[in-house]
């Protein structure tokens, strides 16, 4: 909130206001970050150097960035951005507002910094493109949707994020090991009396909103003064260089809601299924390693099938651009299993339909189908992103359900299998293929 | 709570197999007869729906009802009259046979919550935000895009974690769990279980004007959340607050932006009123035919006067708003007019006359620990406000402190601050908006001797 709001005449409903009121301190020091610069000078902001240093050096980030895109959310003065830049990396310092002392710094340093302006909510549509590193440091609990601005902050992650927030329990977070995380939620100043907190998250809550919110590894990289830090990893440890396991036998890769090989980065929720036969008895989610493309995915469900088939349900990892996607999976201990590709945010494009030789998928007569069984025919002008989602077999205008769709053969006609009804009725029945708008010359079917 | 405990109790709130072995959640009762017995009975739907504080005529009235499930309420509420649209993330075929059976006109469409905002819709005078919330993953989000779309009241009924005991929690701070799996109730696709303070806490937040708690039940919470205030008294107990200023807290200017995240409204006024509490205000911005109402957040005393912050109420249409404040039990102050969403577009600024702004002589400003100058331009968008409109003294940006109205051949006065260290002697002033500059004219700073 704009408005200073240190001190307001309303007394609060609430008396159970936290501490963490440091606007007093901060207005006495005038800077929040301290600064040591080559020439000697010093600033002695609020938050002393060494700490500043201290919380760098445990980032997991290599020492030499160069080559390396680094964004700061909340750069505030911006101490941590011009580290990065000291050692090497390409940074974009973000602020919601233009900060005096950040463009001070930027001067005397003569920094190459690309400082910008925006809201958070902002970041998608600005168009920076991804980071190798992202800090997201004391910024989530001033957010409105806090899971929100971690997907966004995933969806910009290339290789790890630095997420720092407030935390409710920083120096008692174990005892509350094996409960439901919870978080605070603060409608007003109950928070260090300041309006623009808005939620106090336990540990164990943040950490599983950043797990929630797609990374494919979360790690604990300290607490303490009413804070918390973790690591996010968008990427997978390297696989084992010895396999101690055989790769799981990948059967499908589908989306858990079409059962189709497209996928929207516009659904909210939005997950893989993958079906799979592992060579051993159990399969904890915590053994599953799925990448899309480079970006790993922790699975969020697993269960055995009768038969013995294993089914896991990943998260989509959060900022895929659109297009073929490579999709793997592997153990923790082993190789990956054989590839499959999705679609990602792919446009449905179709020009003529023609099929061809529409006959009983079992006694392969053509023009007829059993009611019950199956009907086989050959479709040309599938767009390659083609699922069971996108197209349509109509019998006269009933949609059958597709049982299978195999790749382009030679002349370009995909074989497509479906389920006729057992109720249909006998006789003479008009099938057509339908996708995106487009439709075939109807053809006769004779179901017996 | 044992660490074990809170989880098992949270497990057990499965009605998955109750419902798989009913087929229907929803019950009906069908003009033909024909019964439908669902997980929720036919008497405790009618039950909730009487709990509802919404007329019981609805002809007139545009209804949406967010996840409609099986549809009871959607087709309740066109039986009394409303024009209903039901929306769900996916088609089910239980709503599709019933409202065939009806014949129903309700308008079903399948869409992701979040696809809402985007999907042209329109407003509603009624929105059902029923069993949804805990289902969605930006639970506040969600209550901002309902609050949007509402142009009456909101019913929001969501699971809450304490609906027996909340009371026990009054003064403390409002909290939320956060399911990261299949926590309650052995599904996935829960993701937050508020308490009942928590969740009237994230209504009030959303936006609404006010919010009221109808009751709980059975691990779920019914808050009624209306877009309006009260009516004003029709006889006044005190004066109407002097409004001096309506402005954005972030720009002291008047535009606004519904794509900000937090947008909020400052209101500064004199009252005999002593003192002046966030609950005596009554804010309201025009909306169309709507009267949108904001509640204050907090209010501080400001040189003789008092300056109240209030929400920005969500759905506003963009253009030209009317704001204007009262109290409980007073008529309305002066009203001011906002900019909400317009664009900033100017062609040709014309720059006639500029004055120190203290001693109103032409071509100079007079410097002490600071100075003031006074220009007067043509060409400004109506739009114009202190934060857009910038004056410059050779490179050097001022603080525009000051946008007057147009004057009788369209000029503006427009006031800025010159600090006190910019060097005595000739300068170049003028002023810019929009990305187009106007011409400049010569400024000769002097410095005041007489300041200090």
């Amino acid at each position: 909130m704009p408005e200073n709001s240190t001190k307001t005449v309303h007394e609060t409903s609430r008396p159970a206001a936290r501490g963490l009121d440091f606007s007093q301190d901060l207005a006495a020091k005038g800077w929040y970050h301290s600064f040591e610069f080559p020439d000697g000078a010093v600033i002695d902001g609020y938050m002393p150097l060494a700490a500043q240093k201290e919380r760098y050096a445990r980032y997991p980030i290599p020492s030499d960035l160069h080559g390396k895109r680094v964004l700061d959310i909340g750069a505030w003065d911006g101490w941590f951005s011009f580290e990065a830049e000291r050692h090497g990396a390409d940074v974009t310092a973000l602020d919601c507002v233009q900060l005096p002392t950040f463009l001070q710094v930027h001067r005397k340093l003569k920094s190459k910094v690309d400082y910008r302006i925006l809201d958070f909510y902002e970041l998608p549509g600005a168009g920076l493109g991804k980071f190798d590193v992202v800090f997201f440091l004391g910024v989530l609990y001033h957010l409105r949707h806090p899971l929100l601005a971690l997907e966004i902050v995933c969806a910009l992650t290339k290789d790890v994020a630095i997420v720092d927030s407030f935390v409710t329990d920083s120096d008692h977070w174990p005892e509350h090991t094996g409960q439901i995380p919870t978080m605070e939620f603060y409608e007003l100043n109950e928070l260090g009396n300041q309006f623009d907190n808005w939620n106090g998250p336990t540990v164990a809550c943040l950490l599983a909103m950043c797990r929630a919110a797609g990374f494919a590894r979360v790690e604990l990289l300290g607490t303490g003064d009413q804070h918390a830090v973790a690591a996010c990893f968008r990427t997978w440890e390297p696989p084992p260089a010895q396999p101690a396991s055989d790769p799981p036998e990948v059967l499908s890769v589908i989306n858990t809601r079409s059962y189709g090989n497209n996928f929207s980065t516009r659904k909210s929720e939005e997950y893989i299924s993958c079906v799979f036969r592992a060579p051993r008895a159990s399969v904890p989610a915590k053994d599953l390693r799925l990448e899309v493309d480079q970006l790993g995915a922790a699975a969020v469900q697993v269960t055995q099938e009768v038969g013995g088939k294993w089914v896991a349900a990943f998260r989509l990892p959060p900022g895929l651009d659109p297009g073929w996607h490579r999709v793997r999976l592997r153990l923790a201990n082993s190789g990956f299993g054989q590839e499959f590709r999705i679609a990602v945010d792919m446009p449905v494009k179709v020009e003529r339909l023609a099929v061809r030789d529409v006959c009983d998928g079992i006694t392969w007569a053509r023009g007829e189908a059993v009611a019950g069984g199956c009907l086989s025919c050959w479709v040309h002008g599938l767009p390659e992103n083609c699922d069971a989602a996108n197209f349509q077999l109509l019998l006269d205008a009933s949609p059958l359900h597709i049982s299978w769709i195999g790749q382009p053969e030679r002349d370009g006609y995909r074989q497509v299998n479906s389920d006729v009804p057992v109720d249909l009725a006998k006789g003479e029945h008009v099938f057509t293929v339908e996708s995106a708008g487009i439709r075939s010359e109807p053809q006769s079917v004779k179901v017996l | 709570m044992e660490a074990g405990s809170a989880r098992e109790t949270r497990r057990r709130i499965d009605f998955s197999k109750e419902l798989a072995a009913k087929g229907w959640y929803h019950s009906f009762e069908l003009p033909d007869g024909t019964v439908i017995d669902g997980f929720m009975t036919v008497e405790r739907q009618q039950q909730r729906y009487a709990q509802f504080p919404i007329p019981d005529d609805l002809k007139g009235k545009r209804l949406l009802d967010i996840g409609a499930w099986d549809g009871w309420f959607s087709f309740e509420a066109a039986r009394h009259g409303a024009e209903v649209t039901a929306i769900d993330c996916v088609e089910l075929p239980g709503f599709l046979d019933i409202h065939a059976r009806l014949g129903s006109k309700v308008d079903y469409r399948i869409m992701d919550f979040y696809e809402l905002p985007g999907a042209g819709l329109g407003k509603f005078d009624i929105v059902f935000f029923l069993g949804v919330l805990y289902h969605v993953r930006h639970p506040l989000l969600a209550l901002e895009i309902v609050c949007a779309l509402t142009k009456d009241v909101a019913i929001v009924d969501s699971f809450v974690t304490d609906p027996d005991d909340w009371q026990e929690h009054a003064g403390e701070i409002p909290t939320m769990e956060f399911y990261e799996l299949d926590e309650l109730g052995n599904q996935f696709g829960n993701w937050v279980g508020p308490t009942v303070p928590c969740l009237l806490a994230m209504c009030r937040a959303a936006g609404f004007a006010r919010v009221e708690f109808l009751g709980t039940g059975d691990h779920h919470a019914v808050v009624a959340c209306y877009r309006k205030w009260e009516p004003a008294p029709a006889e006044a107990a005190r004066d109407a607050p002097e409004i001096l200023t309506i402005e954005n807290a972030r720009t002291n200017g008047i535009n606004f932006s519904t794509r900000k995240s937090d947008e909020y409204l400052t209101c500064v006024f004199r009252t005999r009123q002593d003192p002046v509490t966030p609950e005596m205000l009554r804010l309201e911005v025009n909306n169309g035919a709507d009267d949108f109402g904001a509640p204050a957040l907090f209010v501080n005393r400001e040189d003789g006067a008092w300056r109240a912050t209030f929400y920005l109420p969500p759905g506003l249409d963009a253009g030209w708003r009317t704001t204007r404040l009262r109290f409980r039990d007073s008529g309305f102050g002066r009203e001011f007019k906002i900019a909400v969403d317009i664009p900033l577009h100017a062609e040709k600024i014309d720059l006639k006359e500029v004055f120190d702004g203290v001693a109103w002589t032409k071509g100079e400003v007079r410097l002490g620990e600071r100075g003031y100058l006074s220009c007067w331009v043509r060409g400004l968008p109506e739009n114009a406000d202190r934060a857009n409109v910038r004056a410059f003294l050779g490179n050097r940006r001022l603080d525009v402190d000051y946008v007057g109205a147009p004057d009788a051949q369209g000029y503006r006065q427009v006031n800025a601050v010159v600090p006190g260290n910019v060097p005595p002697g000739d300068h170049a002033f003028r002023v810019e908006c929009a990305g187009v500059s106007s011409g400049a004219l010569p400024v000769v700073v002097r410095i005041q001797s007489s300041s200090k």
